[in-house]
């Protein structure tokens, strides 16, 4: 069943490979050339992490350990099979993908051999790297000796060591647009070491420190497992960011790709790391003094404290850090993740504030109904505790990253507007909101005529549909408010605004000048090139511009002849 | 287009490189984090209390439990309730690797004490050491012949012969 569907799969992207290539009105054997990749690569691929395993298998039966014999057996045998079988299928594919490589430079250049080695490189180090802590933690005494960890760590560091070679040499870099994904996975994956054993080790610090003010310690755990064990993820963490960041990712090309990993895993992650972990001390002190704590002892209630200092300080940093990089070298554009991260957070803002004014009305209802329970339960006081501190939290979140994108919508209108993410945001918020609305009104509905029938009507029915009550007011105001922005989004950039063109080749007898003229009036880059045939004579911009504007196509080259002629030809880059 | 038109913040040229003093940041605190759990995890060395004071026979017992020696932890039960935990209780009863065991209060009733204290647990490699848990324990005690005794099922084997 299972190899039906990968079959299935497989199939499926091979059609869509082929289908895309023809849309994009490829030549017709660049379809079969994009299948030819697709299957040779992963082949390659499938023989690589085959004979990995392989390998790792035949060092496990080399190294000293207390395995029983039938065991060793198998390992022998299964290692040898699959280093028998994936090898020599791995060179003979080698073979074929490298004399394509050496010969046709588009080769280089294709998705394919960028994707082979971004996910080869990045599984490598994926197992090495959890393998190496592995064995670190063995060397700590924190779980017993065994040989897997050894041979595989020692395997897969030879096959990312190879194919971050293949990744670096000028021979055989691959120049595709995928290829800085390797760097940037690496980056992901060094950071998220650094910030989970630096988070670690400061916990256990901070920890230490409050069993020693909570109260006398009867029995003390040893910290050393804890603490070597953070010690190692962070100091691996550490060397494969510094590999993939410090050396290769803070200086590279800064692409879309670049944008996306800075601002949605470094300081999107850092901040709402830094944002959960303050929220969650936050609770813990409303819960104290508003709610009813599961325990009456201060030491227990307030445990959580160093966990949450420590991930507040560690997500902190890692958004400080990759906010001041983007500092450092500002985009000369705002780009597309700029904005993702901007509306993302802003929703996580409005939700967590939504949230917590839902139960902010239900509360008061609860308490102004009468004949319902006029006191709280306990609860209720916690549901109180946690809407008080998702208000804290969400609502300057919120009103911060409004605010700014209203102000980046003031400076830069009709970009921000016409941009997917802003678009999508304010439909999505006012789709979900005006949903989540309708539905509570027809709840409301439905228990005020059925009680209404019944002839049972009374004021708690107010209590019983505070919730709905709630959500109705909480979800129809966000629905509101969104649905006016996107309208006034719609009449300052109309949806069927005509599309001009934006880049123009303009051949002239007045090259230059008119070049300028006309960019100025058209908004497209012009690049103008003088006519030889022609004599220089006044020309009409006016008229030049107009007919430009008039084109629907992205790119038109315009000549101008001596009876002031417009012809505007479209093309397209081949 | 929106192309940005501020000038950068220094006017100076980019490096694009963000001030070394930010890892330097990172890396103080944790060195400081790292100083602490090793100063304070040697020095918190927990004094031993003697076996004449109802924390000190839960400090006994604790640690007897930790270290898996039943035959200690068994003999500072009562004799009602060492007949009904017997050594296979102990040895079924799940007990986490690591855990520390703070006093949070002594409460006299009658001629009985509770012992109140706070068991964590220390988990491995979980995000910030976050994966540890807290639970309260309460060991209540008699005095029987001038020593202090577990009176009543205690954690980790609390039903012991199931219910009663």
């Amino acid at each position: 069943m299972i190899s039906l569907l990968f079959l299935a799969v497989v199939i499926g992207v091979v059609v869509w490979l082929v289908a895309g290539s023809r849309r994009h009105g490829a030549a017709p054997d660049r379809g079969v050339h994009t299948l030819r990749r697709f299957v040779q690569y992963t082949f390659l691929l499938a023989a690589l992490f085959t004979a990995g395993t392989g390998a790792s298998r035949l060092v496990i039966t080399a190294l000293p350990g207390e395995t029983i014999a039938e065991r060793r057996v198998t390992e022998v045998a299964l290692g040898v099979a699959l280093t028998i079988v994936a090898v020599p299928v791995w060179l003979l594919l080698w073979r074929q993908v490298s004399r394509h490589l050496v010969v046709d430079a588009e080769e280089r250049a294709s998705t394919g051999w960028a994707l082979y080695l971004v996910i080869a490189t990045t599984v490598s180090l994926v197992v090495a790297f959890v393998q190496l802590l592995e064995i670190g933690r063995w060397a700590i005494g924190a779980q017993p000796y065994a040989p897997e960890p050894i041979a595989f760590a020692a395997v897969f560091l030879v096959l990312w060591v190879a194919h971050t070679w293949l990744l670096m040499h000028p021979q055989w870099r691959p120049t595709g647009r995928p290829a800085p994904l390797a760097m940037l996975a690496g980056s992901v994956v060094g950071l998220v070491g650094v910030a989970v054993g630096g988070g670690g080790v400061l916990a256990a610090g901070l920890r230490a420190l409050y069993e020693l003010i909570a109260g006398p310690l009867l029995v003390a755990a040893p910290l050393d497992v804890t603490l070597g064990t953070s010690v190692i993820l962070a100091v691996l963490g550490a060397m494969t960011w510094w590999w993939h960041w410090w050396r290769q990712g803070l200086t590279a090309e800064r692409t879309g790709l670049w944008h996306a990993y800075v601002l949605l895993i470094g300081v999107l992650g850092g901040l709402l790391t830094a944002v959960s972990a303050a929220g969650t001390a936050l609770h813990s002190v409303v819960q104290w003094w508003v709610g009813e704590p599961w325990t009456t002892t201060a030491a227990a209630h307030f445990d959580v404290l160093p966990t949450a200092i420590a991930a507040g300080f560690v997500g902190a940093w890692v958004w400080w850090y990759h906010r001041r990089v983007l500092d450092a070298r500002p985009s000369p554009v705002r780009t597309e993740p700029e904005r993702v991260y901007g509306y993302l957070v802003s929703a996580v803002g409005l939700v967590a504030a939504a949230a917590g004014v839902t139960v902010a009305i239900m509360a008061a209802i609860q308490a102004l109904t009468p004949g319902a329970l006029a006191v709280f339960d306990a609860r209720g006081r916690n549901t109180l505790a946690a809407a008080i501190t998702l208000l804290v939290v969400g609502l300057p979140l919120w009103v911060t990253f409004w605010h700014r994108l209203q102000l980046e919508v003031a400076r830069n209108g009709p970009a921000e507007r016409r941009s997917v993410t802003r678009r999508s945001y304010l439909m999505l918020l006012f789709g979900a909101a005006g949903l989540t609305a309708a539905v509570s009104v027809g709840v409301v509905l439905y228990v005020v005529i059925r009680d209404l029938l019944e002839q049972q009507l009374a004021v708690t029915v107010l209590h019983d549909l505070r919730a709905a009550i709630g959500l109705i007011i909480t979800a129809g105001a966000i629905a509101t408010y969104h649905v006016f922005v996107y309208r006034a989004d719609r009449l300052a950039v109309p949806a069927e605004e005509v599309r001009h063109p934006r880049d123009v080749l303009l051949v002239s007898s007045d090259g230059r000048d008119l070049a300028s003229a006309v960019a100025a009036g058209t908004g497209a880059r012009v690049h103008g090139l003088h006519r030889l045939d022609v004599a220089p004579h006044a020309i009409d911009v006016d008229r030049v511009t107009a007919a430009i504007l008039a084109s629907p196509h992205e790119r038109v080259l315009v000549t101008i002849d001596e009876q002031d002629r417009v012809v505007v030809i479209p093309y397209d880059r081949g | 287009m929106d192309v940005r038109t501020q000038p950068t913040r220094d006017g100076g040229p980019r490096t694009g490189r963000p001030p070394q003093l930010l890892l330097w940041i990172l890396v103080g605190v944790i060195a400081v984090g790292l100083v602490f759990a090793a100063l304070l995890g040697s020095l918190r060395d927990p004094d031993q209390l003697g076996l004449d004071t109802p924390e000190g026979v839960v400090q006994t017992y604790l640690q007897a439990v930790f270290d898996g020696d039943v035959a200690t932890a068994r003999g500072l039960l009562s004799e009602p309730v060492a007949a009904r935990c017997s050594a296979r209780e102990f040895r079924q009863a799940w007990v986490p690797d690591a855990l520390t065991a703070s006093l949070s209060e002594v409460r006299t009733q009658d001629d009985e004490v509770e012992v109140e204290v706070r068991l964590r647990t220390v988990e491995g490699p979980t995000p910030f050491g976050g994966g540890g848990y807290t639970t309260m324990e309460v060991f209540t005690l008699v005095e029987d012949g001038g020593e202090w005794r577990l009176s009543a099922d205690p954690w980790p084997v609390y039903d012991c012969g199931g219910p009663r």
